[in-house]
């Protein structure tokens, strides 16, 4: 059935053509956030990628936010996942130290209905667009509770299972809540 | 004032220590003075001492507003801290304003980047870039808990 072309088959009830297949598969974002760890993130929440980023330290902040970006006249925060997942209980993540060479700008909303709202987060590789079929989904990772705060979904992908986060989980909460989960 | 309240329109003065950006209230500070020699490591950490007048205690602050065991380069310039039990501290740094009438146009920090205590929660934009709103207290606070 998979190999039949379309032109052929009238029964539209039974027949998944290659092109009826891939309406099912959605693009994500997906990033290396730290060596041999990824997630995704959902396409229409990543807006751009600044290279060499100005960013300014907030004295006293947590250990995971690096700072200010100012970013199309708003003043972003900007956030290392492999640092804040790591503070949240997950093991064995490798942590950069040096100045990152990327960051991607997200969008979020708190609530549905609300104003658009952005942060930013490092990069240390560049992201891939992936399509991602209903088939893939499976349980979030269970190396850490903080998966089920800020996870929509997840899927595997190449032998890894990659969270899809919520951006509004990720800059939408303080760090204190995020904590308390 | 205390670090979540935001002083509006008055006299602020402009403190920096090499890359750390800080406005206070002026009547959260004490007096400018210069310094013609720096001071030097007293033998407590975190605190600080002139050469040449033992009984004057000084700090000096890092990038991140941690004291620091030495006063670095080009620190000439020291403000008198709210006293702290008592004891008169000043603090080093690499330059002094006092900003006369000046309107900040305070922004928050985004709260994901905050932890509870965290001392700087506003800022305001100046020459391109972020300066810190500081109480007098929170500068209090770091000696404090440093337990000098």
């Amino acid at each position: 059935m998979k190999n039949q072309s379309p032109a052929y088959n009238l029964d539209q009830g039974s027949i998944l053509s290659e092109e009826k297949e891939q309406l099912y598969r959605a693009p994500a974002r997906l990033l290396e956030y730290a060596p041999d760890r990824y997630i995704a993130l959902p396409t229409h929440t990543t807006l751009e990628i600044v290279e060499d980023p100005e960013i300014f330290p907030v004295p006293g902040a947590a250990l995971y936010g690096l700072g200010l970006l100012y970013w199309q006249e708003h003043w972003l925060a900007v956030v290392d996942l492999a640092r804040m997942f790591l503070q949240n209980g997950l093991p064995d993540v490798s942590i950069a130290t040096e100045k990152p060479r990327y960051v991607l700008v997200l969008a979020y909303q708190r609530m549905p209905g609300y104003a658009l709202e952005y942060g930013a987060i490092t990069l240390p590789v560049l992201p891939e667009t992936i399509f991602i079929g209903d088939d893939a989904a499976c349980d979030l990772p269970t190396d850490s509770p903080i998966w089920a705060t800020v996870s929509l979904s997840c899927f595997t992908y190449a032998g890894h299972t990659i969270p899809v986060l919520n951006t509004a989980q990720i800059f939408g909460r303080s760090h204190q809540s995020k904590l308390s989960m | 004032m205390d670090h979540t309240t935001q002083p509006g329109h008055g006299q602020y003065i402009y403190l920096r220590a090499d890359n750390l950006r800080l406005l206070v209230p002026q009547e959260d500070m004490g007096e400018v003075e210069h310094l013609n020699i720096q001071p030097v490591a007293s033998g407590t950490p975190g605190l600080l001492a002139s050469p040449d007048d033992s009984e004057s205690c000084f700090i000096a602050l890092s990038d991140s507003m941690r004291l620091m065991d030495y006063c670095p380069d080009g620190r000439y310039v020291t403000t008198k801290l709210p006293p702290v039990e008592g004891m008169e501290i000043r603090c080093c740094w690499t330059e002094v304003h006092i900003l006369i009438d000046y309107q900040p146009h305070w922004q928050d920090v985004p709260e994901i980047l905050l932890l509870a205590d965290s001392p700087l929660r506003h800022f305001a934009i100046m020459n391109d870039q972020p300066v810190f709103l500081c109480a007098g207290q929170a500068l209090q606070n770091i000696v404090f808990r440093a337990g000098i």
